[in-house]
């Protein structure tokens, strides 16, 4: 209070008090999401190594079962993952210059096109599959010749049980995403974010870019086994 | 606070990202399900994978930022993915060398 220099520097309301500056804040807080970006790339990097060892130990059976997955339905997918990307970048941008309802209107963009992709998965991939006996464990009985006259039907399961858990773990990482989606639409409806503060909507765009690239990796590695 | 902290990436290097990521799935739908693009599983996995790297690098530079972030970020951002190269080779020099014979050792 004695030192004015220090108080306007202060002054920001969006500045915490253990910080500098905004630059350090704003550095700060993308660093520690790259941190947690860096755990969930070892979370998922468990699985794909799961998912590198069994393919080259049971090649036939991911041919066998990638053919039978539809890559219409994963490209699809993917063209409405990338636009999500596109519009939460979109977001980030609305927030950077201050434009409000542009910014509420990408992040519920963002929402749709994300349920969209869990709807295509869950109406026109994991029901017909489990309906037609397409799933690891005793309810393993696939309807389909080609799947079930592959001689190594334990093989064949190991791909189907790699293919459900790590698209379902995707898929969980989109459902936590539309938890934060809401809370940052709810805030941004109250007038929370601006050009003076934008990093929840910037953080929240890495994660969801994260699940992007995932995704990006997922489609190749599961619908497109030749 | 009125200087800009934060690069401001434009929508149109967005869109034209974007742009790039769709002609890149349909390189990868197309080395992948024709016929012509058949020429072993193996050549065809380093395909598909090199274009799913190409497609992470748009989106992590340009998407999520980190082009124009600090070289502090790109250690964060690069250290995940290395330690990720580091797990798949030393588990495929196991897995691809099993059944190899040692020169070293005789059969005596």
């Amino acid at each position: 209070m004695s030192n004015s220099s220090v108080h306007t520097e202060d002054h920001n309301p969006y500045l915490a008090h253990h910080f500098q500056s905004m630059e350090q804040q704003e550095e700060s807080s993308v660093l520690g999401m790259w941190l947690f970006l860096a755990q969930e790339i070892m979370f998922f990097g468990g699985l794909f190594l799961a998912y590198s060892v069994m393919r080259a130990k049971y090649f036939d059976a991911w041919i066998t079962g990638s053919h039978s997955l539809d890559v219409r339905i994963g490209a699809i997918n993917t063209i409405i993952l990338l636009l999500s990307s596109f519009s939460v970048a979109m977001a980030v941008y609305y927030t950077q210059t201050g434009k409000k309802r542009q910014m509420i209107s990408c992040l519920f963009i963002t929402m749709g096109l994300g349920i969209a992709f869990l709807a295509i998965k869950w109406f026109f991939e994991y029901m017909p599959k489990i309906n037609h006996g397409i799933f690891p464990g005793s309810a393993w009985s696939p309807e389909y010749t080609a799947l079930a006259a592959f001689p190594e039907q334990g093989n064949l399961q190991l791909f189907f049980y790699l293919y459900y858990v790590m698209t379902g773990m995707h898929a969980l990482h989109m459902i936590v995403g539309f938890g934060i989606l809401t809370v940052l639409i709810v805030m941004a409806f109250k007038n929370k974010f601006g050009p003076q503060y934008f990093m929840p909507v910037m953080l929240f765009g890495l994660y969801w870019h994260f699940v992007d690239i995932v995704w990006v990796f997922l489609f190749p590695l599961f619908y497109l086994v030749t | 606070m009125s200087e800009q902290h934060h690069h401001i990436v434009s929508p149109k290097t967005y869109f034209i990202n974007l742009i790039v990521l769709m002609i890149l799935m349909l390189l990868t739908i197309a080395a992948g399900r024709l016929e012509v693009f058949h020429f072993n599983p193996a050549i065809n996995l380093i395909i598909a994978l090199t274009i799913a790297f190409a497609k992470m690098m748009c989106i992590i530079l340009i998407f999520m930022h980190v082009r124009w972030s600090s070289k502090l970020t790109w250690v964060f951002a690069g250290a995940g993915f290395f330690w990720f190269l580091i797990m798949i080779v030393i588990t495929f020099t196991d897995y691809l060398t099993r059944g190899w014979h040692s020169p070293f050792t005789t059969p005596f």
